[in-house]
């Protein structure tokens, strides 16, 4: 007969652990990120596949060289660099100097990410952080969607409908198809990766006040092509379900989702940036841990008197 | 429509959290040998060398706890701080077992209490069944029975419905509620319909996830009502688990005190689960091989369910009154995945708590060294029930740590308590 093992030292309750893991969760974003990328390759040629490449290659060798001066816990393995490197390329424009992605895939980890203590404690979404960096430190090389500029400017973009929902348009690698983004951003909420709330509050309050403060006289062609230029589809899929740098109960999401939603267009609409998103969410960003408190505070506390009549 | 909590998870079969098939209970002949071991403070009322009989008082208990009875007959081998029973195969009945004669509405709550008492039974969470329904007595309006967590309460269904009645009787209570888990078929059609038999108990069926079955939930399940921490009478309400109503029956109808228990053996590795009646004192190793064995790999033995049950040496633990359930488990290795444990911070742990905490806020907190803070985020509230750990994609060790923390606090609490009662203690006992 065989007798149970009787190795007592690991075993704790509970003893069943669920089968997701940080490092599915990356594996799943990045198959998420797949159509959007193929996408980007056939748009944009063979520079965007090597764009793509050297990004997560400096994202996952940063996070590898960190550790080496802060004797931290190498932490490769997760995929959570090879992520942040991956959403840092889709951020830049094809024609942005290669040197531009590897300074915001850096950025990204090493500033961003691993300064603050790594996966799990940083404030900011570190592949914003990097793309924001890059852009500030080569903005003439990394010219933005030309669209978004017109439609700030008052006029609608010469580009039909049909290509910028499909993405047969300019602007950032994975930002063009908002239709193979949305696919991914299906499979994340079937795989349970992400939530529902934030990309739904996003999108329908950029929406809403596309709607009712549009900057030309067509507010439902004004919104259609705000909401499927730039990255504002690409942020509330990918870049606002960070799980660590956004709140983590369900209302929280959806006061964050609409926080970004409300600032991404009082950016373009009013501010100085034609796109916005990526200001937008490294605001809210900054809120995420205040959010939570309100919501916990308001909304979760348990009762503690036990005199409630039947 | 079934009753449905907020936050929990829904566990599958196979993750040998329940036998939602077959309620029929196995009733094995007992190996030779019994090992009672005897919790602190009780002394052997019997020497090495006596013959026993079923039903016979083992022990001298301190008033808290329970007394401890032969639960077959046969010789004493060993009587120091584990009382060992070599059973000789006869089945002599001492003469202390005696029924209750009377008719129940004949019977006075105290004298009920009484025959509780004498009878050694205990509840599942190991407080004394007697002392448990005196305190409850005229501070509550109905007695849930818990059919959820233990699925072997459906072959003792008519059993438990009767000691429930016994249990209203004593509390002088005319409402009693079982519940029982919708994922087991054959026990809510039985529940049912034996309930619409009678007047004073009814059933509710509540939906199956886990953690259902703890008293909290359940309490709000039935009532509405919210619990003051861990204790259902504040709610009015008095909770009690099946298995214990059963044993209150036999102990009326036959006078047997508590005996003998039935254990659920489940689990990947258990090579056919089922719910089987031992006697206490079964070696667990001995129980699993008359359970039908286990996997040839090497698997682990857990007394309790997978959430929140404990590790054991299968050759060194014992069926304890309190046993209602032993899970064997392969021995593989889910904790890590080769990465260092981490919390992502990413809400999983906060959707499933049963008592709506924010799991992650409270266990980075105490990473950080910041105990207020870890208190203010409830940490106290922490029920235990090991949903946060099961659901970390980081694999943190979040109810490890909570628990821990909350342990160090309320030892702290209790000695400042105590030094400060010493100092206004006028009485000065010591």
């Amino acid at each position: 007969m065989t007798t149970g093992k009787t190795d007592m030292t690991a075993a704790r309750a509970p003893f069943i652990k669920r089968d997701e893991t940080v490092r599915s969760m990356m594996a799943d974003v990045m198959i998420a990120a797949i159509p959007a990328a193929v996408w980007a390759v056939w748009r944009f040629g063979p520079r965007a596949a090597a764009a793509m490449l050297v990004s997560v290659l400096t994202a996952i060798a940063s996070e590898a060289a960190f550790p080496l001066i802060t004797h931290s816990e190498l932490r490769i393995g997760d995929l959570s660099a090879a992520v942040t490197g991956l959403l840092c390329a889709f951020c830049l424009p094809a024609s942005a100097p290669i040197y531009a992605f590897v300074c915001a895939s850096a950025f990204a980890i090493i500033i961003a990410k691993c300064a603050f203590g790594g996966i799990g404690a940083n404030i900011f979404n570190p592949a914003l952080a990097g793309v924001v960096f890059a852009r500030l430190c080569f903005s003439g090389k990394a010219p933005l969607s030309g669209d978004l500029a017109t439609l700030a400017a008052g006029g609608l973009p010469s580009t039909p409908m049909y290509d910028a929902v499909v993405g047969a348009t300019d602007g950032a690698l994975g930002e063009v198809s908002a239709l193979l983004i949305l696919a991914g951003g299906v499979y994340l909420l079937f795989r349970g990766v992400i939530s529902w709330q934030t990309p739904l509050a996003f999108i329908a309050t950029a929406a809403a006040l596309a709607m009712t403060f549009p900057a030309n006289a067509s507010s439902v062609q004004y919104t259609m092509y705000e909401m499927f230029s730039g990255s504002l589809i690409l942020g509330a899929i990918f870049l606002t379900n960070d799980p660590t740098t956004t709140p983590s109960t369900g209302v929280g999401r959806l006061i964050f989702g609409a926080g970004c939603g409300a600032l991404t267009f009082v950016m373009r609409r009013w501010g100085g940036d034609p796109d916005g998103v990526a200001y937008a969410i490294l605001t809210m960003n900054m809120l995420t841990g205040a959010i939570d408190r309100l919501a916990a505070v308001t909304l979760r506390r348990t009762p503690r008197g036990g005199e409630n009549e039947s | 429509m079934a009753y449905q909590m907020r936050g929990g998870v829904s566990l599958s079969v196979a993750d040998g959290q329940r036998l939602s098939r077959g309620i029929g209970i196995v009733r094995p002949t007992p190996p030779s040998s019994l090992h009672i071991a005897l919790p602190d403070g009780d002394l052997p009322a019997v020497r090495v060398g006596d013959r026993v009989y079923r039903g016979q008082r083992l022990t001298v208990p301190p008033p808290e706890a329970a007394a401890i009875h032969a639960p077959e007959a046969g010789f004493v081998s060993r009587a120091d701080t584990e009382i060992t029973i070599e059973l000789d195969g006869t089945d002599e009945t001492a003469p202390s077992v005696v029924k209750v004669y009377k008719r129940l509405a004949e019977c006075e709550p105290d004298e009920i209490i009484e025959k509780i008492r004498d009878a050694g039974i205990v509840c599942a969470d190991g407080s004394l069944a007697a002392d448990a329904i005196s305190r409850a007595a005229g501070r509550v309006d109905v007695c849930i029975v818990d059919c959820v967590s233990d699925t072997a309460a459906g072959g003792l269904l008519s059993s438990v419905l009767n000691g429930t009645k016994i249990i209203l009787r004593a509390l002088g209570v005319r409402r009693g509620v079982a519940v029982a888990a919708d994922d087991v078929g054959e026990i809510v059609r039985k529940l049912s319909s034996l309930c619409r038999k009678t007047k004073l108990i009814d059933a509710a069926i509540v939906k199956a996830k886990y953690p259902q079955g703890s008293q909290r939930r359940l309490v709000r399940a039935v009532t509405g009502r919210e619990a003051v921490g861990d204790d259902p009478l504040s709610a009015g309400a008095f909770v009690v688990d099946a298995q214990t109503c059963a044993a209150i029956f036999d102990a009326f109808v036959t006078g047997m005190p508590q005996t003998k228990v039935v254990v659920t053996v489940c689990g990947r590795a258990a090579n056919s689960p089922c719910h089987i009646d031992t006697p206490i004192g079964v070696r667990i190793s001995e129980l699993i091989a008359l359970a039908g064995g286990a996997s040839d790999a090497p698997y682990d033995v857990i007394i309790g369910d997978v959430m929140t049950g404990v590790h054991v040496d299968p050759e060194a633990a014992y069926v304890e009154k309190t046993t209602r359930m032993v899970t064997l488990l392969p021995h593989d290795d889910r904790d890590t995945y080769g990465q260092p444990p981490v919390c992502i911070k990413c809400g999983r742990c906060a959707a499933v708590c049963p008592e709506r905490l924010l799991p992650h806020y409270i266990y980075n907190c105490i990473i950080d060294g910041k105990a207020g803070a870890a208190l203010r985020w409830g940490a106290e509230r922490c029920v235990g029930c090991g949903l946060c750990t099961y659901i970390c994609p980081g694999r943190a060790p979040v109810l490890s740590t909570i628990r821990s923390f909350v342990d160090g606090v309320r030892a702290a609490d209790m000695k400042i308590e105590k030094d400060g009662g010493e100092r206004g203690d006028d009485d000065g006992e010591d």
